[in-house]
């Protein structure tokens, strides 16, 4: 330990310790991210595995973006090195719950990500990334001082690249956890979408009435 | 000299910018979602990326593979690219110079589209794309065909909106 000078000491502590820390589990590109006096809009929902032990995946991503932009906002979960906050832990599973702060707008639910790597001495390591191929839409009309609650989206695998969501209301537990992350969140409306278009990658109990996400404004 | 390494980077950099004939569009902000499209395409390989494309313009509602219902909208595509590499020994030089030495790479895209109605052709679009770039060691030639599909659905989502063949789809 006499080697080691303070200062050297005191960055592998902090090195290591923000290997370790958590990131967030909302992710918005900068053209999308409302200014310190603009008009927000939330989306809130929460992410993660069913189980643990059956996901191969420790990297999963709800995506979006701004209709007709390349600019998007994801929902991520991290379940090894910089986590996102494990907020929900059940009996074989873990979720983050996501606060996305958007400028108002139009938008689209348009796919997801499982990202995951392995290693094995003859290959090396090898990265596996399984999206859809052929991309849903959901549209989301966002208006400017609302919080939208999507849902619950838990992962199920079948090996590596069988995947899928399932949906379920769960606005009483995460609405909570959202407001203890983001102050001042208005109250949680629930977001009704229509998954059968994202069918099989999203699994969720058919809407009463089948009714979309109304789109009944005209964009500012 | 900091003159002379300024003016080699900006040669590289704007030597390397990937270079489109057919320009960029603007999709106009605030409008109704189009009807639905069932898209076919003559290019099973390239099948899904180009329908991908057509969904990321934001214009139609859903962007759908196959058929449809005989009623519905739908739209053939036939899509045709032709790759221009440089002469084989000039690849090889570049490959011996580790890909220092750029290499001309060009891409022309014949992409036509024919939008129908209960079996009956609404209206045929054409677009022609040749995407140029200089290749080396630090800048590949990948993504060009992806950036000039990119071009190529928006110019055709913006003919078909300002048309108004297809109708719009509103909201319940």
């Amino acid at each position: 330990m006499s080697h080691f000078s303070r200062p050297l000491a005191l960055f592998l502590i902090t090195a290591a310790l923000a290997g370790c820390g958590t990131q967030s589990a909302s992710l918005v590109s900068q053209p999308l991210q409302p200014g310190p006096q603009d008009p927000v809009a939330y989306v809130v929902g929460s992410i993660g595995p069913q189980s643990l032990s059956a996901s191969p995946a420790p990297n999963q991503r709800l995506l979006f973006r701004k209709r007709g932009s390349e600019f998007g906002a994801a929902a991520i979960w991290v379940g090894v090195g910089r986590q996102t906050p494990q907020d929900v832990k059940d009996a074989a599973g873990a979720a983050s719950v996501f606060v996305l702060a958007l400028k108002p707008g139009d938008y689209e639910f348009y796919d997801f990500q499982f990202f995951s790597s392995s290693y094995s001495p003859p290959l090396g390591t090898t990265y596996t990334s399984v999206q859809a191929r052929e991309k849903f839409n959901l549209p989301l009309r966002l208006k400017a001082g609302n919080a939208y609650y999507l849902g619950e989206f838990r992962s199920l695998c079948l090996g590596a690249s069988l995947c899928a969501f399932r949906w379920r209301d769960q606005q009483a537990r995460d609405e909570p956890l959202a407001r203890h992350s983001v102050a001042g969140l208005p109250a949680l409306e629930l977001l009704p979408l229509d998954y059968r278009s994202a069918d099989p990658y999203i699994i969720a109990p058919l809407p009463s009435g089948a009714g979309q996400n109304i789109l009944h404004e005209t964009r500012p | 000299m900091n003159r002379f390494i300024t003016f080699s980077a900006l040669a590289l950099l704007t030597g390397c910018a990937t270079t489109h004939t057919l320009p960029e569009r603007a999709l106009p902000d605030g409008k109704e979602y189009l009807k639905p499209i069932h898209v076919m395409i003559d290019d099973p390989l390239n099948a899904a990326q180009i329908r991908n494309q057509l969904r990321e313009t934001g214009v139609f509602r859903s962007v759908e593979s196959g058929r449809g219902n005989a009623d519905d909208y739908s739209v053939w595509v036939r899509y045709n690219v032709q790759r221009d590499m440089p002469p084989f020994p000039v690849v090889l030089l570049s490959a011996a110079t580790l890909f220092l030495l750029p290499l001309s790479v060009s891409i022309d895209t014949t992409t036509e589209f024919s939008l129908q109605h209960n079996g009956k052709q609404l209206k045929q679009y054409s677009y022609r794309n040749v995407t140029h770039k200089y290749s080396w060691l630090l800048d590949g030639p990948g993504g060009m065909e992806l950036q000039s599909g990119h071009r190529v659905a928006r110019a055709f989502a913006e003919d078909v909106q300002r048309d108004g063949l297809l109708p719009e789809e509103h909201a319940q």
